[in-house]
């Protein structure tokens, strides 16, 4: 018994040690973005210490004994001691074992509640995932939608539902599970096609530090996850943010006018182009595929290079929506862009988005 | 290379090795050839009439391909005799004599259909080993790949297809089978068996396992499928790269293979013990095989439904996982990790079992509660299933579902860390012989100490959100699956190579083996939990400029890693050829295999078994665990 309180002892001591090391010299959290990564930080730091602690004695108790009771050689054919166990030390140890995790899972819970702390009147994000781009859509300032990043108050609880679009029934169904993840906000949620509800797919944040953040789709989504991490996460202050919000409702009330006169921007809001898309017309700034601007170009050049046949831009940009890895733009890879529009969209939404893309956005 | 385990005996074989016939109609590799192509033509021309009929194309690829990868393997099976008897049988024709197809006379007959459980435990061990080395030449590419943020060696798709066929083979092909090999040579002798209790079926399960290999090795020919071994639905429906076919008919023959095999080992281990071994005298590889065979047999049928689904939908456009027109996503990953964490625990149990024989073998010790270990197994097996869903916690699962779960999970700890505790205190008082196989363990218990730890971190709830889907998740299951099982894994070949093989392997490779082989895990993986926690996700082909550094250095242990592989594939391959004779009881053990000769008889046994003891009865003078008593058992069954 003596001996185990020594492993106990030294073990302890190197374990703190350790854990030492990697809390303060390793640094191996990511920086607090979050009131629930906060919450989060005790919980890993005491996690590490009883980790490398148990780890310790485990590894001091079993060093010791690989020191001290070799056997002298080959000739040595001594057995050891016949023991067969120790009921007490089992039951010391089982009971050790325990309470080290009860105590863990109860402190886990308790995290997990306080990380989903929300009051009712909190601002909700609906956050489309596409293959291979996010949208937010801001449901408690009037629902537009931002494909150009997620732009959020400092110190406010935000409330973020996760969804996949949504085929007609009868179509096929090509949206697959995407992840959001913001490392420095110690939360992460999928977005699993047809898991929406209240609580079911939803994340809560409250961000306390202002600065621009990564997010980063954590399922595996296809050829382009990959490249599914976008540096468009902006934590404002409460001045900016205002400020930001009556910009983007203005912008979304003058889009939504243009979008009545035309159909083709309809479409193209919907169906959720300007995620991956740049168009200056749509005011969308995606960046996943190449900028619709630069059509005409595109076509010229896969005309030169014999690598379309449409006979005219119209009918390239219907190539290009409905099989799009026909073409592929230079510096752009194949089966990143979903080739399911030619099912989900009618052929009266093509018709209209083929017309306005193809007009550079000008007219219905 | 000698590979003939015994002496000559008067038993001759009579069916199978020698069959009259030409070679196209007995069992053997041409009649699988020529079997094989038949069905590949029947695969394609059955469906294409069909389809000629109803007035469609007559080719459609998803057709096409589900109707070969389920033909043509039937085809080989059939052709290479595994339906031989049974077809006899049932049509009534005169049967061969039915030990026909038992044992190895010479090297050709490991490729053929044999019946013996150690013929097969050596098939097994070898397919295995190429499995492992392919697998590993998947990690190396895509490692390769890593090594810097801005290469581009693979398309997205290929790097996509290099990782998912990396676990798939690793798990499907590797573990789970080598430690089917080692159990199918090992346990029979241990119980004092003369054999499984079905050695046809067991024929069957091997000659299924290349098979399934072969399906997904060649899914690589177009690339690989590329939806991640978990295959989760919607990804795997839609199925981007259409090879999606290769990974569920593989994993269907896998997981038949697994299952059958698993039958097998409850029947033997329930009901052909020696006299005298009562379930508390079992040694706690047994214990440990029939809790796995328990989870086998309970939890595999549920992934082969989840494959069967995904490819109905693909293939027959059911709408299992079509939320649009009422199916459920979330629904396949319920149904995948009903198996699929189990598997974690099939994947473990054995290898528990192993480090139990080498660490009170090697300490010359009772192992330290055997009650305990005994139970802790079977405990590990039941909880089991009640901890799946913490695969989900960010995945959109009901809320309430999390906290159980988490608990659930967080109890195995308690179980397991009995077993940690239980070896260390094992080699207490011991003499411990530090040779190959020990220090495996030894290296185990370093390692699985680390992994079983980072499960705790990932069972709590607010740290698995944070790193679930990173690479502390790749650390944490190379921690339990390559620290764990396969340090196992070797810790029990080395143990058995004197018995399996009747020669010893090379002492002096074997330590290099191991040294380099832990140094470089561990540089490999352990910072790959600090790369997650700070934000690098997994499956991804590239990753943020400040990772660089790491994954250059994880990339070049990884190569180091690959290499002292190579080692033992030289040790095993040089000793067994013209390695030193081994004694039948090169480390003084107790148990029933150590006790004939290396390698042992044809039939298992020269006497009769009777258990007298329990099996770790060192320090005790004079302690047995077996006698044999005089009638040969094996004679009256000829």
């Amino acid at each position: 018994m003596k001996r185990i309180a020594q492993f106990i002892a030294l073990g302890t001591v190197l374990g703190l040690v350790l854990s030492a090391i990697f809390i303060w010299i390793v640094d191996w959290f990511p920086t607090e973005g979050s009131q629930q990564s906060k919450n989060n930080f005790p919980l890993f730091i005491a996690i590490t210490y009883v980790s490398f602690v148990i780890f310790a004695i485990v590894l001091v108790a079993m060093g010791y004994s690989l020191w001290k009771f070799r056997r002298g050689g080959p000739s040595d054919m001594r057995d050891g001691d016949p023991t067969h166990g120790n009921t007490l030390l089992e039951l010391s140890w089982t009971g050790a074992a325990l309470l080290v995790v009860i105590f863990f899972a109860a402190w886990g819970a308790k995290v997990l509640d306080d990380n989903e702390a929300h009051a009712a009147n909190d601002r909700v994000i609906t956050v489309h995932a596409y293959s291979f781009a996010f949208a937010y859509q801001y449901d408690s300032d009037g629902g537009f939608t931002r494909t150009d990043g997620l732009y959020v108050p400092v110190g406010k609880t935000i409330v973020l539902h996760m969804v996949t679009p949504l085929f007609t029934p009868g179509t096929k169904n090509l949206e697959v599970i995407h992840g959001f993840w913001v490392p420095e906000w110690g939360v992460k949620q999928d977005a699993t096609p047809g898991v929406v509800g209240k609580t079911v797919g939803t994340t809560y944040v409250k961000p306390t530090r202002i600065g621009d953040y990564e997010v980063q789709c954590t399922e595996l989504c296809g050829s382009g996850h990959g490249e599914m991490h976008f540096k468009n996460i902006h934590v404002l202050s409460q001045a900016a943010f205002d400020k930001w919000l009556t910009q983007a409702k203005a912008l979304a009330e003058k889009v939504r006018a243009e979008a009545a006169k035309t159909p083709g921007l309809a479409v193209f809001n919907s169906a959720g182009c300007g995620g991956c898309h740049t168009f200056t017309p749509a005011k969308s700034g995606g960046t996943t595929g190449p900028s619709l601007d630069d059509v005409s170009q595109d076509y010229t050049r896969a005309k030169e290079t014999s690598k379309t046949e449409a006979a005219n831009l119209t009918g390239f940009i219907r190539e290009s929506i409905v099989d799009p890895n026909a073409y592929i733009a230079k510096g752009y890879a194949p089966n990143i862009m979903p080739t399911s529009f030619g099912s989900s969209l009618s052929a009266t939404q093509i018709a209209a988005l083929v017309g306005y893309l193809a007009k550079g956005g000008s007219g219905p | 290379m000698s590979v003939v385990t015994s002496p000559p005996s008067t038993h001759t074989p009579a069916y199978g090795h020698t069959g009259g016939g030409s070679v196209w109609t007995r069992p053997g590799w041409w009649r699988a050839l020529l079997w094989t192509i038949l069905a590949a033509a029947l695969a394609i021309a059955v469906p294409a009439l069909v389809r000629v009929i109803v007035g469609w194309p007559w080719w459609q690829y998803e057709v096409m391909s589900t109707c070969l990868m389920i033909a043509t393997p039937l085809g080989f099976l059939s052709g290479i005799g595994c339906f031989d008897y049974w077809g006899k049988y049932i049509v009534g024709s005169p049967l061969p004599e039915g030990h026909a197809d038992h044992g190895a006379y010479s090297w050709r007959d490991y490729f053929k259909v044999n019946t013996d459980h150690k013929v097969i435990g050596i098939q097994y061990l070898v397919t295995t080993f190429v499995f492992f080395l392919i697998g590993g030449m998947l990690a190396e590419a895509f490692r390769a790949q890593l090594a810097s943020p801005s290469n581009t060696y693979f398309t997205h798709d290929a790097y996509n297809g290099l990782i998912s066929t990396h676990a798939s083979i690793m798990i499907f092909l590797f573990i789970i089978p080598a430690f089917a090999g080692i159990a199918n040579f090992v346990v029979p002798l241990m119980l004092g068996a003369e054999d499984m209790a079905f050695p046809r079926l067991n024929a069957l399960s091997f000659w299924m396992l290349p098979t399934a290999g072969l399906i997904m090795v060649a899914s690589l020919i177009w690339g690989g499928f590329n939806t991640g071994w978990t295959g989760y639905a919607t990804l795997s429906t839609h199925d981007p790269t259409d090879q999606g076919t290769f990974f569920n008919m593989g994993v269907q023959f896998a997981g038949t293979s697994s299952i059958l095999t698993a039958v097998n080992f409850i029947v033997t281990i329930l009901t052909m013990r020696a006299p005298g071994m009562t379930l508390s005298r079992m040694p706690l590889l047994v214990w440990a095989n029939l809790t796995t065979s328990a989870l086998v047999v309970l939890g595999t049928p549920f992934i082969a439904a989840s494959q069967f689904m995904v490819m109905f939908d693909r293939v027959m456009h059911t709408k299992f996982f079509n939320v649009a027109d009422g199916g459920s996503t979330i629904m396949y990953q319920h149904i995948f990790w009903f198996y699929s964490h189990p598997a974690v625990y099939i994947m473990m149990l054995p290898g528990f079992g192993i480090i139990s024989e080498v660490i009170s073998v090697m300490a010359r010790k009772p192992i330290f509660g055997y009650r305990a270990l005994a139970f802790s197994t079977v405990s590990i097996g039941v909880l089991g299933f009640s901890v799946w869903a913490h695969h989900m916690f960010v995945a959109g699962l009901q809320p309430w579902l999390r906290v159980p779960m988490m608990v659930t999970t967080m109890l195995i700890a308690v179980p397991t860390g009995i077993k940690i505790f239980s070896w260390v205190a094992t080699l207490y008082n011991g003499v411990i012989n530090l040779a190959t196989p020990m220090l495996w363990a030894m290296g185990f218990l370093f390692t699985f100490v680390i992994g079983g730890l980072s499960g705790i971190w990932l069972a709590v709830l607010p740290i698995d959100i944070q790193v679930s889907d990173t690479y502390f998740v790749v650390a944490h299951i190379h921690y339990v699956l390559f620290g764990g099982s396969v340090f196992t894994i070797f810790a029990g070949l080395y143990f058995w190579f004197p018995k399996i093989t009747g020669k010893m392997y090379n002492e002096k490779l074997g330590k290099w083996h191991f040294w380099l082989t832990f140094i470089s895990f561990n540089a490999t993986f352990f910072p790959q939990h600090y790369l997650g926690m700070l934000g690098m996700r997994r499956r991804v082909w590239t990753y943020d400029e400040r990772f660089a550094d790491w994954n250059l250095f994880i990339s070049m242990m990884a190569f180091v890693l690959g290499a002292a592989t190579l080692i033992f594939v030289y040790n095993a391959i040089i000793s067994w050829w013209r390695g030193e004779p081994a004694p039948d009881n090169p480390w003084r053990a107790l148990t029933i295999e150590w006790q004939v000769s290396s390698p042992p008889p044809i039939f298992n046994f020269d006497g009769a078994p009777r258990v007298v003891g329990g099996p770790y009865n060192y320090g005790q003078p004079g302690a047995k665990h077996v006698v044999f008593e005089e009638a040969p058992v094996t004679a009256a069954h000829h």
